[in-house]
């Protein structure tokens, strides 16, 4: 994931900073509890893309 | 251009970019951070405030018809607003040219014609836009703001208030410069950008006041003059074609209104010849406004373009306000 990419990039609900998942090839926001995809090095910032997160990938 | 399509296919849809390209774009960073130092030095300030609507990323994001929407919303807060373009995809017999609704598309290019159907104001084109300025402000000395139909990248051109455009679905692509991605510029430009809007919504990006834009379609026109609802083709199969940017964003709209597309994409300022078009039944076309104002020579009267139409929300259209209020002079006679 570029560097320079993922800092400017926030979640599109909660404006809140963005966790890269390199195993999962998501972005985290903690704030909306949402794994939003990166498909094929393409960040997809939809809202209705993301997948929720459970909790003990919250706490984990 | 295959090798366009090769590298879009990487930006947008690809793996990670090849190790080759790499370098190629930390040395196209290089020569941009260069080139815009040395233009910015010796920029030329036009006697009238230029705002420019841009776009970090190459390839179709929805700049048209955001233009389109503002420069109607100069005119009803009391500016008196041309339009500058590079006019890409025409080559004039010479430049600055001036556009009116029945210039030719080969000598201006299709975006810049449509915008001058559309709007109905002064236009011109150049690659040189601050050229293109002074020949608007020539001919009409009434106009008090300028805007750039592109342009973010242009240097050579001061101006007062910069707007970006980013298509919601793709956002800045893989956030690398061309040729490895899809940006003339790096992801922190957009912070020095006082408003960003985003064409589809959804996206947003850290310390950048974003704004959404959605694409509303609502009728289609056929050549022969006639208009009707895009709801009376609901269930319907039709002819799609689509010579813009992103062609598949157009084929999805109208898919939302129900239609059955039978999609026909062609690469951005495609130069149209009859034989691209005979699909062989009688079947409804529906193609997009930028391609109408090049068809119209070859397209039967039955067929038709679906105009596109910008919606911005309240605090949109209120942040777009403040922001002219701030960075530009009040309108001649506000």
């Amino acid at each position: 994931m570029d560097k320079r990419l993922l800092d400017i990039l926030v979640c599109p609900v909660t404006k809140a900073p963005l966790e890269w998942h390199a195993e999962r090839q998501e972005l985290w926001c903690r704030a909306s509890r949402l794994a939003y995809p990166v498909r094929d090095g393409i960040p997809v910032m939809l809202e209705e893309e993301a997948r929720t997160l459970s909790d003990e990938e919250l706490t984990g | 251009m295959p090798l366009q399509r090769w590298l879009e296919s990487r930006w947008y849809s690809g793996q990670p970019p090849p190790f080759w390209l790499r370098p190629l774009a930390w040395l196209y960073g290089v020569i941009a951070r260069g080139r815009r130092a040395r233009l910015t030095a010796k920029a030329q300030r036009l006697p009238v405030p230029v705002i420019v609507v841009g776009n970090l990323s190459v390839g179709g994001t929805g700049k048209t018809p955001f233009t389109v929407w503002l420069v109607q919303r100069l005119r009803e807060w009391g500016y008196t607003p041309g339009v500058i373009s590079r006019g890409y995809g025409g080559h004039a017999p010479q430049y600055p040219m001036a556009v009116t609704a029945d210039s030719d598309p080969a000598h201006c290019g299709d975006e810049p014609l449509l915008l001058a159907r559309r709007l109905g104001v002064p236009l011109a084109v150049d690659p040189d836009r601050a050229a293109a300025g002074r020949l608007l402000l020539q001919h009409d000395p009434q106009i008090d703001v300028l805007v750039a139909d592109d342009g973010l990248q242009h240097y050579r051109l001061a101006r007062d208030l910069e707007i970006c455009v980013v298509d919601g679905a793709r956002g800045l692509g893989n956030g690398a410069l061309l040729p490895a991605g899809p940006l003339r510029e790096p992801p922190q430009r957009l912070r020095e950008i006082p408003l960003c809007v985003v064409n589809g919504g959804g996206w947003r990006a850290a310390g950048v006041a974003c704004s959404d834009m959605a694409l509303a379609m609502a009728e289609y026109r056929r050549f022969d003059g006639t208009r009707a609802a895009l709801g009376t083709l609901a269930g319907q199969r039709v002819h799609a074609v689509a010579g813009i940017g992103h062609p598949p964003r157009f084929f999805a709209q109208l898919r939302a209104q129900g239609l059955t597309v039978i999609e026909h994409p062609f690469p951005d300022h495609h130069a149209y010849v009859a034989g691209d078009l005979a699909f062989g039944d009688d079947l409804p076309v529906l193609m997009t406004e930028k391609d109408a104002v090049k068809c119209a020579a070859i397209a039967p009267p039955h067929w038709a373009w679906v105009p596109v139409d910008a919606v911005i929300d309240d605090a949109g259209i209120a942040a777009v306000r403040k922001l002219c209020e701030q960075r530009l002079k009040p309108p001649h006679h506000g």
